[in-house]
């Protein structure tokens, strides 16, 4: 799918004034919803509408752990971290749903009371009554857990909000970034670990690949409303595009290579992605997807 | 009959709440102002920094040490008797004193006019004899930070002193004591005079012919990398009088203190980019230069500080991951907040990180988070003189 497609699509929903138009793709792959809109809140809603009529979150889910990018000392603005008000909207439909207890844990690079606070995310989890936890120096929790899965990456120690929960989402920003190229749903559990040298060290797209055959999101969420094109993942990026785009999907390397689409011609660009089609980890051909596209008004 | 008991508990109360008032920063991180309050409190520090800066910052904190000094000028040791808490904690030591006279001789004075005659030089030397930054130095003693007990081992050297003569410090040796002491106005006897006289003499000559020769070995190896405002190491080491309020308050953990160097450096604030995980210079940070009460870490506003040069990142291709081990890793590059490290790609198609010297600030996020096995394979250099970096962007 190329770029020119995509905005003749956009184009056309718009023409056609529908408020929610959804184009039903013949493919057996995993569903990947692609929603388009300007104003975040109806995005992050229609997406909850989307999950909740595709199973939802599951019957008796008392308890949610969410992983919001929130490890840059940056402004929402700027696109380093996952955008404040859609993790606000999320929020607020997930209690309407009736879970009541949200945990948001991140292991940021900067320190955790500055990056949580200029992200704009700790106010919204403070509305949406859920708990943001700092991982950098809250050490009690992570856990040792082997990846068997793995080639390169054989276990790791992981935070365990995200390990003992009935619900996991990943809700990353997508943007650019040095090492990794592409950061998205795949990378952002970089935030999730306690030794992330230890990754670089091994190789780092191998690890990224590798503990995806682990850890599983029940959702991905990926908010791709401004995206930094380069000078990733901090910023600032001398191009900040804004596709004003929602990926959701249960797939998360599908989502990810779905959105890997919007930066570069092909997957190839991105080594953990090209692992994962090689180690069969999800869905990386775009045209293998049940790709549905939503114009949110 | 009742009168002067009041008086003594009145007194005793006093000291008792400024000893815990000026002890809970050592403990708690407070805000900022309360752990400038007492090491800004000194008019021996702000006087011997101020003569080897060659001027004071004029602002609302130089009041404290203007306060202490003009009550000194009408009730003379007042400070030490009501006020300063290292005093009240040599008096409480000091009860159980063997009482045995040891130290004879009032050096005080001499203390004070070798800082003077050091300062005009332009390296006061004994800045680090302030009572009070000897106080606020036991807030750092037992963090690891082990270069501190190079002045720090006075604390309980002094006390144990004052187990065998009762007060010896504060009446024998304290230079911001004796200060206030001769501070007070009215008349003083001729013999008063000329041993004051003496003193005076003896120890600006002293102070001034040493801190010449020290100065030369401020040069120290390895130079340090300093704390954003502190200019030079010359300067740094000039003004600061190792109170560790900057130290205490490094919201990073990166600031520490020297364990190496000559006299003059010793005890010195410096980075230290490999202390623990997240140890780096903060953008926009600046709380270092808003707790210095010596003026040692210039004042520097967050968009200033964001930008001083303190050093320069530089790769050592040989303990890479990317060049020596072709691993792709690039870490150093994804933690660099100024997009100053360049992506070279080789024919294998591994990147590599370049340093943008001129994007560089010396901030050590690279450092800190480099995986290197062999040892950091990206390490910050410091610049000679601090100035403002180039803004990201061209």
């Amino acid at each position: 799918m190329n770029g020119l497609e995509r905005r003749e699509f956009i184009g056309a929903a718009v023409a056609a004034g529908t408020v929610a138009s959804v184009a039903k793709a013949e493919n057996s792959g995993p569903d990947v919803w692609v929603l388009h809109g300007k104003n975040k809140t109806a995005l992050m809603n229609r997406a909850l509408e989307i999950i909740s009529a595709n199973g939802g979150f599951g019957a008796n889910a008392k308890q949610l752990t969410l992983k919001v990018n929130a490890a840059w000392d940056r402004k929402p603005e700027e696109g380093a971290n996952t955008h404040p008000e859609l993790v606000a909207a999320f929020l607020a439909g997930v209690r309407k749903s009736g879970i009541r207890n949200v945990l948001m844990p991140e292991h940021p690079c900067h320190r955790a009371a500055k990056c949580f606070a200029t992200s704009g995310i700790a106010d919204v989890a403070k509305a949406g009554k859920a708990e943001m936890i700092d991982l950098k120096t809250e050490q009690e929790s992570y856990r040792a857990v082997e990846i068997s899965g793995g080639k390169t990456l054989k276990s790791a120690e992981v935070a365990s909000e995200f390990l003992d929960t009935d619900v996991l989402v990943n809700m990353p920003v997508a943007k650019h970034h040095g090492g990794a190229i592409l950061s998205c749903a795949m990378k952002n559990w970089m935030g999730a670990i306690k030794d992330r040298r230890a990754w670089h060290a091994a190789g780092l797209h191998q690890c990224i690949a590798d503990f995806s055959t682990f850890i599983r999101p029940d959702w991905t969420i990926i908010d791709a409303t401004r995206c930094m094109m380069d000078s990733g993942p901090q910023g600032p990026a001398k191009m900040l595009k804004t596709p004003d785009l929602l990926v959701v999907s249960k797939d998360q390397v599908a989502a990810d290579a779905w959105v890997s689409t919007l930066f570069h011609d092909s997957i190839a660009a991105i080594k953990y992605l090209e692992i994962a089609r090689d180690m069969g980890i999800g869905e990386t051909d775009v045209n293998k997807m049940n790709v549905q596209r939503v114009e949110v008004a | 009959m009742t009168g002067p008991v009041p008086k003594k508990w009145g007194r005793r109360l006093c000291r008792a709440v400024f000893l815990i008032l000026f002890a809970l920063p050592l403990i708690l991180v407070l805000p900022e102002p309360w752990i400038r309050v007492l090491p800004g409190l000194s008019p021996f520090t702000a006087l011997g920094a101020g003569v080897a800066d060659r001027g004071v910052f004029i602002g609302l904190w130089l009041l404290l040490p203007l306060a202490v000094a003009a009550v000194a000028l009408f009730k003379g040791r007042f400070f030490c008797r009501w006020v300063c808490p290292f005093g009240t904690m040599i008096s409480l030591v000091s009860t159980i004193s063997l009482k045995r006279r040891v130290l004879k001789i009032r050096l005080g004075g001499f203390v004070f006019w070798f800082t003077v005659g050091a300062a005009l030089v332009g390296l006061p030397l004994l800045l680090f004899l302030d009572p009070l930054s000897l106080f606020t130095n036991l807030g750092v003693l037992f963090r690891n930070h082990s270069g501190a007990w190079a002045v720090g081992v006075l604390v309980p050297l002094i006390l144990l002193f004052a187990l065998i003569q009762p007060l010896v410090w504060c009446t024998h040796v304290c230079p911001m004591g004796w200060m206030m002491e001769k501070m007070k106005l009215g008349k003083r006897s001729a013999e008063v005079r000329n041993r004051g006289r003496r003193e005076a003499l003896g120890g600006l000559l002293s102070g001034g012919a040493l801190a010449f020769l020290f100065r030369r070995t401020v040069q120290a190896a390895p130079e340090p990398v300093l704390p954003p405002g502190a200019g030079s190491l010359d300067r740094f080491a000039a003004t600061c009088k190792r109170c560790y309020a900057c130290v205490r308050q490094c919201p990073t953990g990166v600031l520490t203190v020297r364990k190496r160097g000559g006299f003059a450096a010793l005890g010195l604030p410096e980075m230290n980019f490999e202390r623990k995980d997240g140890a780096y210079c903060e953008e926009g940070c600046g709380i270092c230069s808003r707790v210095c009460p010596t003026g040692a870490i210039r004042l520097q506003q967050p968009e200033q500080q964001r930008m001083v040069k303190i050093g320069t990142a530089e790769v050592i291709r040989g303990d890479c991951l990317g060049w020596a081990d072709h691993q792709w890793c690039m870490a150093c590059d994804e933690f660099c907040p100024y997009n100053a490290i360049h992506t070279v790609t080789g024919r294998n198609g591994i990147p590599k990180p370049k340093v943008i010297a001129a994007l560089c600030r010396g901030c050590g996020a690279c450092q800190n988070i480099c995986p290197a096995e062999r040892g950091k394979a990206i390490v910050v250099r410091p610049v000679s003189v601090q100035q403002q970096a180039r803004d990201r962007g061209d």
